[in-house]
């Protein structure tokens, strides 16, 4: 069973239309990045899925549940985090927790267990206001886990983190996903992203550009080749019409191409139709990572 | 969160507040009453001396003019009144020195001034406002205590604004003194946060993914904080009580004037003003702060469903409070079809507001529930 199911999203506010069909799910025990960039559509996609926003057509299901027809079933699957952490600056971080735990109809062991997890200790009597950005962060997480929730949705959780809170949160993170948990999370820390997560959603304007697998994983040998610089362009074609993936112009170069080949038999083909175009000055087998992914993708 | 530290330090001012007012306000306006009962009738004297040389003068020109007139026999018993008036003043001069050692005699006196005019001949209207005590309604809101005083077999208040607790609590909720401006603005202290707190905080993101419907979040917050301010009222008003029970007791053995018309008629009633005072009654003090209690609390919930509609409409602590008091203002000076809109209840309960008590609750309770509707349609549809 997926457990979000995002199908025909789209959004508009007045003429502006925000998001232009946007597709896909996530399983069980799965951790998906969401990328784009300022604008693109992610903060809107994710405030629909949490139905903060009204999408003005498509179909949206957390565990089969209709997030329209079926609101409240569908978010007490839902454990969210959107952008800043939000608490009430007049409320220690205990407190909140035990909030949460009347609203959410969980044991007062669990909201024990949760105190716990935040690994606050006693700046749990203290109010919010005196917290640290990562304090909040934790506090916010065992907010959202409280009711161990299917999906977790975290926009942006590394803003305003230092390294080590960074850090901390990945293994959380992973914590979480071993717990039983599915996270749908959004970050501008590619470095994050590739780490943590088994796919990538990316968005750019407000359309969905890419949904699969990171680069590391996606099965197969990168390659760049080095061709003549008034053929690069028709070398690119020459590739990409052969079906080649993830093949794109090597940044800030006029004579280098980036490929991915399943095999030594797709290598073969390439070269051979390279070479019916340009000379072939190098190649070199290397490793792409999600930084250069992304840039390739948006090159396209 | 209703029971922040914030409500319960405007609650503790709002007491310190209504003490102070009682103690600096209620109790020196009680004890100046005697000396501004003297410095009145010595104000009044040459008044009065003015009126009964006048229908002397009028009285002695008919005798020498036409002394078959009939008026002659009416000036006469007028001019007996005014001196009869005027010996019974005199001697109240004295009196009002210690009002509490001759409180039988005060209100003896004043009760013979009162039930002269009783058969006081009509047309005699020459300053006879000075023998009313401002108007002919006010006379017989005078004779109506009397008999309801009589009739019951309590004892007649000799100043009719001792601080007893009956009294400040009835005079508090009349609706325009210090105590009930307190409670507006304890109640708008309360409630102006109510929706914007969460948009100041982006808490809203935190309460609207909570697995609960919007309706139910709605239904919940406005009770708590409605019935909380409620009771936070009446914990005010109780400590007035209170206070002014402990010093001269509770004063419930007492009446006050209420119109019947204001009660029962459904409408306006400007038109019948000047036969307004046919519908006055002496009602038993405890029942008229019943009354009173009952507008003041429909009022304030009022001003609570109007706060909590600004509140989330403008989504800004400081602005909602700017906001809601521009507002207040705007509608305390502002008449409708010659109906002020400031609803003091003495004025609505008196019939002095010329609409009556049916139709200020209907429009209260329906202008209270457009704006609850208006904002719980406005959460579902409202998108931060």
């Amino acid at each position: 069973m997926d457990i979000l199911s995002v199908k025909g999203l789209k959004k508009s506010f007045g003429k502006n239309q925000i998001l232009k069909g946007i597709d896909f799910s996530i399983g069980e025990k799965e951790i998906v990045g969401f990328l784009g960039p300022n604008g693109s559509g992610k903060s809107t996609t994710i405030k629909c899925i949490t139905g903060l926003y009204h999408m003005t057509e498509g179909e949206i299901k957390i565990c089969n549940y209709n997030i329209v027809k079926e609101r409240t079933k569908a978010l007490s699957m839902l454990g969210v985090s959107i952008e800043a952490p939000a608490l009430y600056p007049q409320l220690t971080g205990m407190e909140h927790l035990k909030m949460m735990g009347k609203w959410r109809k969980v044991s007062s062991e669990r909201v024990r267990e949760m105190a716990e997890y935040t690994g606050i200790g006693h700046n749990l009597k203290r109010r919010i206001g005196t917290y640290s950005m990562g304090m909040k962060m934790r506090l916010m997480l065992a907010m959202t886990m409280m009711a161990k929730p299917a999906l977790l949705i975290l926009d942006e959780p590394t803003n305003g983190l230092d390294p080590q809170a960074v850090f901390e949160l990945r293994e959380e993170m992973e914590k979480i996903r071993e717990a039983g948990s599915s996270i749908l999370f959004s970050s501008h820390q590619l470095s994050e992203v590739e780490k943590l997560s088994d796919r990538v959603v990316i968005l750019n304007h407000g359309e969905m550009i890419y949904d699969g697998k990171l680069p590391k994983d996606i099965a197969g040998t990168q390659y760049q080749i080095q061709v003549e610089p008034m053929h690069q362009r028709v070398c690119l074609d020459k590739i990409d019409s052969l079906g080649i993936q993830n093949c794109g112009i090597k940044e800030n170069t006029t004579d280098w191409i980036c490929f991915q080949a399943e095999s030594q038999e797709s290598l073969g083909k390439v070269l051979a139709e390279v070479g019916h175009v340009s000379q072939i000055i190098d190649v070199v087998k290397c490793e792409m990572n999600l930084e250069e992914f992304y840039k390739r993708i948006y090159q396209r | 969160m209703f029971f922040s530290a914030k409500n319960i330090c405007a609650l503790f001012l709002a007491l310190v507040t209504t003490l102070m007012v009682y103690q600096y306000a209620y109790i020196p306006a009680y004890e100046s009453v005697p000396q501004e009962e003297i410095a009145k009738i010595e104000n009044q004297m040459n008044d009065v001396s003015f009126y009964i040389k006048k229908y002397k003068d009028m009285i002695a020109q008919y005798e020498e003019i036409e002394p078959q007139n009939e008026s002659i026999d009416d000036l006469r018993a007028m001019l007996k009144i005014w001196e009869k008036y005027d010996s019974r003043k005199k001697m109240l001069t004295a009196l009002w020195i210690s009002p509490e050692n001759d409180a039988d005699t005060i209100l003896l006196f004043n009760r013979q001034i009162d039930e002269m005019m009783v058969d006081a001949p009509t047309g005699m209207d020459l300053g006879i406002e000075l023998i009313y005590d401002e108007n002919q309604r006010d006379w017989q809101g005078r004779m109506l205590l009397h008999a309801a005083y009589e009739k019951e077999g309590w004892q007649e208040p000799v100043i009719s604004n001792k601080p007893t607790g009956g009294y400040v609590l009835y005079d508090a909720l009349s609706g325009k003194t210090v105590i009930f401006l307190v409670l507006v603005i304890l109640v708008m202290f309360w409630n102006y946060d109510i929706w914007s707190f969460d948009f100041d905080n982006a808490t809203y993101k935190l309460l609207y993914t909570l697995p609960y419907s919007k309706n139910r979040i709605f239904a919940i917050r406005c009770l708590v904080h409605w019935l909380g301010s409620l009771i936070g009222v009446l914990i005010v008003l109780s400590c007035l009580f209170v206070k002014g029970t402990s010093v001269f007791g509770t004063g419930l053995e007492s009446f006050q004037i209420v119109n019947e018309q204001a009660l029962t008629h459904f409408g306006g009633f400007s038109e019948e003003m000047l036969f307004l005072g046919n519908g006055d009654f002496a009602m038993k003090l405890k029942d008229a702060i019943i009354l009173r209690l009952g507008l003041t609390m429909l009022f304030l919930t009022l001003l609570f469903c109007v706060l909590q509609f600004i509140s989330f409409s403008v989504a800004n602590g400081t602005s909602v409070i700017i906001t809601f008091t521009t507002i207040l203002l705007l509608v305390c000076s502002t008449s409708i079809m010659g109906v002020n809109l400031t609803v003091e209840n003495e004025a609505v309960l008196s019939g002095d507001m010329g609409i009556g008590v049916p139709l200020v609750i209907l429009i209260e309770i329906c202008t209270a529930i457009v704006f609850l509707i208006w904002t719980n349609w406005w959460m579902h549809h409202r998108e931060v």
